[in-house]
């Protein structure tokens, strides 16, 4: 074989090598998923953690990305026009086949200037708007799960745990886009027996205090999402205000997230992140793959929650719970001494 | 904190018996030995150096656990110390530390080996092998010389050209030649024979103009693309991965050509103003055709290397297309030039700068060692106060970024100096809501800022070590660095409306 032959036939290789191997990279299917919260957010980690779980079991060449937006706290206000702008860039740059939105911010800064377009298609994940709001409804490129806050949930748990009495719920929660669209169910849903009391969202870490301080033994405090707000300090971590909130409200605190018991609270009922992200990511599968079921899959509601527990907290406040809650809270692997 | 520092300090007495112990053998022994004839003394700085390695990473493992660290971070503190002290005093090559820190780790037990060594399972080992290779053919295969000459033959015979050939090749070099000092050996023999040819009178100023374009071309270039220069490449792993993904690609460059644009346009703006050339000879035209023929027609390995370049560039500008990782072109680059014999076994142990290598991913490995260990959130929560007066104001971060990176210059080489930088601001950066990539670029531009002579790892002392002083004007040369130190500052902040317009602020 003369040196020309041999040199033709490793330069054909290497072509075919690249050429193929680049338009297979090219053609396969891509999935971004864009979170409204940083990549530091217990939230956030957990719904990845499903995703991961749900792609380990996938067999189909793809390519995921993941981009945070972190615009969930109002420390992070002045980041708005970055990370959105952070955010069109990797649409652009990764031009995704499918673009996962998890939570409200993502869905109203980014993924609804996508609407009605045929490239990306939008599967929204945790919205607590109406999709209606975002012009999802009726579009032929987007899909997703809804969520309810577990409300139902705690309103039997209350009940149960101050069984007898009627206590006032007070409700809490960070003046964002999500909170305010889980501000919005929790007013619109129906508490009787129970009595509705207090009201508010907040963007400084003063005005939670001020809040939590007001509110009286007897009475349960329902918190919706923790951030990191701005003190005098500087920032008070969510960590921070879940710990302190759990040692000084007067009345029994109940977190509607994932993290409050983790990071000190005694009780908390939260949608099931790690499921959100794994159902998100076999929605995107199924949407990708026209075999079985062609087009878009059906939206869908969650009402799904998690207990979560640590019985000191409760014993402490002299709190029993029916011991169902403790077993679905073991076997959660949410269960804290 | 006094008496809790006394108290660690008693209850670590035999740490610092043995260590007494070791040191009293030690000067014994070279005293002995300095006695006997034909035995050279050891310079001061050496002794002061290694006495300082002895003393003050135990004394910062004592501080440490007396301000409240664990035993932990408190090691690994002293272990950091002890790598700093071997940089400033140069005891040893400079990528020796980092695997000191990384090893030491690893045998006691700080951090799993998954962790520890994570930075060389990271795609930058690709991109670093990919480019190291490639430069390594571009210059050995005659390449790089060969295009300059042509360059040369085709553009004017005229001060001007002459010296923005050396500027515009030195920037084409830049992409994938990921050293200052490799560029600026590319660029010598052809500075030499242009000096010779147009018989430029020493130490005037028409030589000193080449020489500047020389060094600006190899320089200048190197904060703008995450390939064009070795720091850049592991900076860039320190980035969060969304924002890697979006820079490890052309979107450095389009995000640093503002800065590029103002850094070039002072430079064609001084070089005239500090060295005005007159009468300058004409170019040896014939000496040059008569080179090139000599060379012959282009060799199979100067087409693969044109070749390599092309794809590499190409690849890294259409990812948005074909969506492969710049490191990983960079590893079918390396496949190419292996599988075609163009880069041989030997070529493959000698001309690829390993230690750079191990240096660059080793320091990648203790950043993420601190991260494990919670040293990196401490360092975040202590220089977040010493940085407060930053308030979220891009002017002044710069400012604070500036001051950091030429602090921290003062001791550490370029290299190291940048990389030490970006690990103290990346978390100011991130708590002050600025974008981290403006981060490393500031301290990457910041960096190539020197004043001092032992600064001069910017390429100076390479200028120095091969003489080209003795036939330059050298302070005229050093005024024209004064100019260009400005001129980044400049740079920098002449970028903001561009960093605005792009969303990055």
């Amino acid at each position: 074989m003369t040196n020309l032959w041999k040199n033709l036939l490793v330069g054909g290789f290497l072509i075919a090598f690249i050429v193929l191997l680049g338009f297979f990279n090219a053609t396969k299917p891509r999935i971004l998923v864009l979170h409204s919260a940083g990549a530091d957010s217990s939230w956030a980690r957990q719904v990845d953690r499903g995703m991961r779980e749900a792609l380990d079991r996938n067999r189909r060449p793809l390519s995921v990305e993941w981009n945070y937006l972190g615009v969930d706290s109002p420390v992070a206000a002045n980041r708005f026009r970055e990370a959105q702008a952070q955010a069109h860039r990797a649409i652009a740059r990764f031009n995704p086949d499918v673009l996962i939105a998890v939570d409200d911010e993502a869905n109203s800064l980014v993924a609804r200037d996508y609407v009605g377009r045929e490239r990306p298609r939008i599967l929204y994940v945790s919205l607590n708007r109406p999709p209606s709001d975002f012009g999802f409804i009726g579009a032929p490129n987007v899909s997703g799960i809804a969520e309810y806050l577990p409300l139902k949930a705690v309103r039997d748990a209350v009940g149960a745990m101050f069984s007898g009495r009627n206590p006032r719920v007070h409700v809490l929660g960070v003046d964002n886009e999500t909170g305010r669209a889980e501000m919005e169910q929790v007013k619109t849903f129906s508490w009787g027996p129970l009595q509705t009391g207090e009201t508010a969202l907040v963007s400084q870490a003063v005005e939670w205090h001020d809040f939590v301080k007001r509110t009286s033994s007897g009475d349960v405090l329902l918190l919706l999402g923790t951030k990191d707000l701005p003190d005098e300090y500087g920032v008070m971590t969510a960590a921070e205000i879940n710990r302190w909130t759990e040692e000084n409200a007067p009345a029994l605190p109940i977190g509607t997230q994932v993290n409050f018991v983790e990071d000190g609270g005694g009780l908390g009922f939260s949608p099931p992140p790690d499921d959100n992200g794994e159902k998100a990511i076999e929605l995107a599968l199924d949407w990708l793959d026209n075999r079985d079921t062609p087009g878009a899959p059906e939206p869908a509601v969650s009402d799904h929650f998690e207990v979560a527990i640590r019985k000191g907290s409760l014993s402490k406040r002299g709190i029993k719970l029916s011991p169902i809650y403790i077993e679905a809270a073991r076997e959660n692997g949410t269960l804290f001494e | 904190m006094n008496m809790r520092f006394f108290e660690v300090l008693q209850a670590h007495w035999p740490v610092f018996a043995l260590l007494a112990l070791l040191a009293g053998v030690m000067l014994a022994f070279s005293l002995w030995r300095g006695r006997q004839a034909g035995v050279g003394s050891v310079p001061g700085q050496v002794v002061a150096g290694w006495a300082c390695v002895f003393v003050l990473p135990t004394l910062v493992y004592v501080l440490g656990l007396a301000s409240g660290l664990g035993v932990e971070a408190a090691i690994f503190s002293a272990l950091l110390g002890a790598a700093v002290l071997l940089w400033v005093f140069g005891l040893v090559e400079e990528f020796v530390p980092a695997l000191i820190v990384v090893v030491a780790a690893l045998f006691i037990g700080l951090a799993p080996s998954n962790i520890a060594l994570a930075g060389f399972s990271s795609p930058s080992l690709l991109l670093l092998l990919g480019v190291y290779a490639l430069s390594a053919v571009i210059s050995s295969s005659g390449l790089s010389y060969r295009l300059m000459l042509r360059l040369l033959l085709r553009l004017p015979d005229k001060p001007f050209w002459h010296q923005l050939t050396f500027l515009v090749s030195g920037y084409v070099l830049s992409p994938l030649i990921p050293s200052t000092n490799t560029r600026l050996s590319l660029l010598k023999p052809l500075f030499e024979d242009m000096a010779n040819g147009l018989k430029l009178p020493p130490r005037g100023p028409a030589i000193t103009a080449l020489l500047v374009a020389m060094f600006g071309g190899a320089l200048l270039f190197s904060p703008m693309m995450a390939t064009s220069k070795s720091s850049n490449i592991a900076a860039l792993n320190f980035l969060p991965a969304q924002v890697q993904a979006e820079f490890a690609g052309f979107f450095w460059l389009v995000a640093a050509g503002a800065a590029a644009l103002v850094v070039t346009a002072v430079h064609l703006l001084v070089v005239p103003r500090l060295f005005p050339t007159t009468g300058e000879g004409a170019l040896p035209r014939e000496n040059i055709s008569r080179q090139l023929a000599g060379m012959g027609p282009l060799k199979p390995s100067e087409w693969i290397a044109a070749a390599g370049f092309v794809f590499f560039l190409v690849g890294c500008a259409t990812v948005s297309w074909h969506h492969v990782a710049p490191a990983y072109l960079a590893g079918c680059l390396l496949l190419g030039l292996l599988l075609t014999g163009t880069l041989l076994r030997k070529d493959f142990q000698q001309r690829v700068d390993w230690p750079m290598i191990f240096f660059l991913l080793g320091m990648d490995c203790m950043m993420r060692i601190m991260t494990h260990l919670g040293l990196a959130r401490a360092l975040s929560d202590a220089v977040g106060e010493a940085y407060g007066f930053v308030d979220g104001k891009i002017g002044l971060f710069i400012l604070a970024t500036l001051l950091t990176t030429l602090a921290v210059r003062l001791i550490l080489p370029v290299t190291a100096g940048m990389l030490t930088s970006a690990i103290i601001l990346l978390p100011v950066a991130a708590a002050q809501g600025i974008h981290p990539w403006i981060c490393i670029f500031c301290t990457a531009i910041f960096s190539d800022i020197s004043f001092l002579r032992h600064q001069g790892t910017n390429g100076i002392l390479q200028i120095q070590s091969a003489g080209l002083f003795e036939t330059t004007d050298e302070r005229g040369f050093m005024r024209y660095n004064l100019f260009m130190n400005a001129a980044r500052v400049a740079a920098v902040y002449a970028s903001i409306p561009w960093w605005k317009w792009l969303g990055l602020l």
